[in-house]
């Protein structure tokens, strides 16, 4: 697992999009798995195993939890085009959208419009959504964004079980989760990538105390 | 049931009157699917009704009246149309897709004005003769009723499956959120493309049974007001129900028909009807039709 981190407006998020796809970068190259897909649409990478999350949550509201997971499913099926078969009867991604759900405890809500569940559980099945794409690297844009302490450690826990079997590239500013669970951490300030290594290099190193801690201490004043 | 009301007694009128709300009832479901369905509003719908009225209207008077051949070559008129306008104004959405997907029905409008070889310019084409089917002809009246309330059931059974299938779902998403649903690995313009492709195809059905009915059309067939009528319809009904803009069609068709013939100042009565549903049922008729099922036949769980 990979984290990137940095104060607000260090350009973690550009970063982000610039490798989700969502934003064309303006040099540089984007490699996965060694293949170049600089500035590939969005929906092409997730044929080559890239899942993302966003950071302000966009589940799709009017469609229920289970939904929203399943469509997910559908699509890495290729089944996108198919105007006959109803839906529901795609009885693999069904499947596969309900062990997910019951994996991340969302099964209760299964049948509950997207829109009706609460905060956390929607920053959660932005996870479920991403994890049904069954990517090589899932990108987690702030998943902890707005939550409270307790919600926080749930979601910390459960990045940390995908991370033991997938590639996980985190987005946060908060640096006390990101160096308990990360292998590697990149600091970001100002657009700039100003320090790189394990949670224990960073924490110790003077730049990364110097800029970030900095920016974090003036943020607070 | 729809198919036995002229053998109960229904007067011929009325039965002419059913026969076109129907008939708009399949134009203004496939407005659904772009508008409901995908989130794609479009003022210029009345192109796919029109355009399809018109290639079968000439088709049936100049080569066969046999109603499958002319179905056929109006679909490959429309769904040929649909295919390279589809492209280029699904690239944009919101109102950039409104407004140009307006002015494409206006250049079609204008065309059918100037191209009077073919169209016959503001007289319209006229003369469209009846259909026949393996070389019987299918009469107006109870006949012709017949035909559209059978491809009024195949269209509903069509677009039923295809919105609950997995394409049907992924417009949804789209409409949601398009961001998101790229994020998934849906193709969002190949979708937009496609839906636009079928609800042009569906339009074209109605197209040509209305060419059918009246024997022929105008170039107001392709006008703007028709595009708002539509959406009038679709609204009124309750867009991404479906079924409800088929309702909202036979609302629309009857209530004007009353109106017309009962007051001077008819439009400004049939507007506060549609202002009054729409504001206290944002979904349409088909959102009060639910909510009265419902309160009648409470959920069992």
């Amino acid at each position: 697992m990979h984290s990137l981190i940095g104060p607000n407006g260090a350009g973690k998020t550009t970063v982000f999009n610039c490798i989700s796809g969502f934003l064309r970068p303006a040099g540089g190259q984007v490699l996965l798995n060694g293949l170049d897909v600089t500035a590939w649409p969005p929906h092409c990478l997730v044929p080559a195993g890239l899942a993302r999350t966003f950071q302000i949550t966009k589940v799709f509201g009017d469609l229920t939890v289970l939904e929203n997971v399943a469509l997910a499913a559908r699509s890495r099926l290729g089944q996108n085009l198919r105007m006959w078969r109803r839906a529901r009867n795609v009885a693999s991604a069904q499947a596969e959208a309900e062990e997910i759900l019951e994996m991340l405890g969302l099964s209760e809500c299964a049948t509950a419009n997207a829109d009706h569940l609460a905060h956390g559980d929607k920053r959660i099945l932005e996870i479920a959504i991403a994890l049904a794409l069954r990517p090589r690297l899932l990108m987690l844009d702030e998943p902890t964004a707005g939550m409270s302490a307790g919600e926080t450690e749930r979601i910390g826990e459960l990045v940390r079980r995908i991370a033991a079997r997938t590639s996980v590239l985190l987005v946060e500013h908060d640096m006390e989760i990101v160096l308990g669970i990360s292998d590697q951490v990149t600091v970001m300030t100002q657009g700039r990538v100003i320090a790189s290594g394990t949670p224990d290099a960073i924490s110790r190193d003077s730049h990364v105390q110097d800029a970030y801690l900095g920016a974090i201490d003036a943020r607070n004043l | 049931m729809l198919a036995a009301l002229p053998f109960v007694g229904a007067p011929p009128f009325t039965i002419t009157l059913l026969t076109e709300a129907l008939i708009f009832g399949i134009w203004a479901m496939s407005l659904d699917l772009l508008v409901g369905y995908t989130g794609l509003v479009t003022f210029g719908h009345a192109a796919a009704f029109g355009l399809g009225s018109y290639a079968a209207g000439y088709f049936a008077r100049e080569v066969t009246s046999d109603f499958l051949a002319v179905l056929l070559v109006a679909e490959f008129v429309v769904v040929g149309v649909a295919l390279t306008i589809g492209f280029v104004v699904t690239r944009v959405s919101g109102v950039a897709f409104a407004i140009i997907s307006l002015c494409i029905a206006q250049v079609l409008f204008q065309i059918a004005i100037a191209w009077r070889s073919v169209t016959e310019g503001m007289d319209g084409l006229v003369g469209v003769p009846l259909p026949k089917i393996a070389g019987v002809t299918i009469n107006a009246g109870t006949e012709f009723y017949l035909l559209t309330v059978l491809t009024l059931v195949a269209v509903c059974v069509g677009l039923s499956r295809l919105v609950d299938s997995s394409f049907g779902r992924t417009l949804q998403a789209i409409r949601t959120n398009e961001d998101r649903a790229a994020a998934i690995g849906i193709n969002v313009r190949l979708h937009k493309w496609l839906v636009f492709i079928v609800s042009w195809a569906v339009a074209g059905i109605g197209g040509t049974l209305m060419v059918f009915l009246k024997a022929g059309t105008t170039p107001m067939s392709l006008h703007w007001s028709e595009s708002g009528n539509v959406l009038v319809m679709a609204i009124f009904g309750g867009l991404g129900t479906l079924f409800g803009p088929l309702i909202g069609a036979l609302a629309f068709v009857f209530l004007r028909d009353e109106f017309t013939t009962r007051l001077e100042a008819w439009q400004l009565a049939f507007g506060l009807v549609f202002v009054v549903v729409v504001l206290a049922f944002p979904s349409g008729l088909a959102g009060i039709i639910t909510r009265v099922w419902r309160s009648l036949w409470p959920a069992r769980s």
